[in-house]
């Protein structure tokens, strides 16, 4: 059986935790939340999570700050961005960082961001690429 | 020896052109051009490239579009963003669209900026990924 990907939410926000905690759980993923910036990383530290779902503006330490050290500390987990506050810099920003999915919450498609959530979690992590490439026989 | 990366630029200003071809040619890559979308995405099927530095704003093809028909159509060349065109919604389509990086060119960083051309080049292609994996025994 395929295993359940494991999905991070990171928003100070609690409707917002709660709306995505109940939808993304009702599709199949197991799902966490972090409700500001220092907590989120902490549980991305950990290491087990596919996907972060990242709001940009968050207490104590914001969504392209936690993108940033994720990226700089390797960790195997894919950022998608969940905003109501993005400016053209942090999605530059992340653009540089490797973020695979910017959302907008006031013209969100729920289905495709569902969707799109599952695609960024199914994709291998480099770690695991680097296993399976070493898997191969030299000529 | 190494090969060889080899890099796009698709630009309609030719001052762009030229002191970028120049400064990546010095720095070891081969360079080719390209002035307007249309013949852009024509070199990109032929070619190829390691990497595409694309302008969001060009005549016959946006770099929106450009960028969209890499990915629809499966090209192997990552792709690199160096605009002064390019507003918030563009920059979350070609997020989505899965680019490289991006860079304004009012504000280059020239270091940053040839680090991730490099960076780039080295990427291994899907297709050769797909071959690499084929060959894992199960």
């Amino acid at each position: 059986m395929e295993r359940q990907y494991r999905v991070l939410i990171i928003d100070n926000d609690n409707d917002i935790l709660t709306t995505y905690q109940d939808y993304l759980t009702q599709h199949g993923l197991e799902v966490e939340t972090a409700s500001d910036g220092v907590a989120g990383l902490e549980k991305l530290r950990t290491g087990e999570f596919d996907v972060a779902i990242v709001e940009v503006q968050l207490s104590k330490m914001n969504g392209i700050e936690i993108s940033r050290l994720a990226n700089e500390e390797g960790i195997d987990t894919d950022i998608v961005i969940l905003t109501a506050n993005g400016k053209k810099d942090d999605v530059i920003a992340a653009i540089n960082i490797g973020v695979k999915a910017w959302f907008e919450k006031s013209c969100i498609d729920l289905p495709y961001f569902a969707k799109r959530v599952k695609d960024v979690a199914e994709v291998i992590p480099l770690s695991e690429m680097g296993r399976l490439l070493s898997a191969i026989p030299s000529t | 020896m190494e090969r060889q990366y080899r890099v796009l630029i698709i630009d309609n200003d030719n001052d762009i052109l030229t002191s970028y071809q120049d400064y990546l040619t010095q720095q070891g890559f081969e360079v080719d051009t390209a002035q307007d979308g249309i013949e852009g995405i024509e070199k990109l099927r032929k070619d190829e490239p390691d990497v595409a530095l694309v302008e969001i704003k060009l005549p016959k093809l946006s770099g929106i579009e450009i960028i969209r028909l890499v990915n629809e159509e499966e090209l192997d060349t990552e792709i690199i963003v160096l605009t002064e065109h390019g507003n918030k919604e563009n920059a979350v389509t070609v997020l989505n669209l899965g680019v490289g990086a991006w860079f304004e060119k009012s504000n280059i960083n020239k270091t940053q900026f040839l680090e991730k051309v490099q960076d780039l080049c080295q990427i291994i292609p899907s297709a050769q990924m797909k071959r690499f994996l084929s060959a894992i025994p199960s």
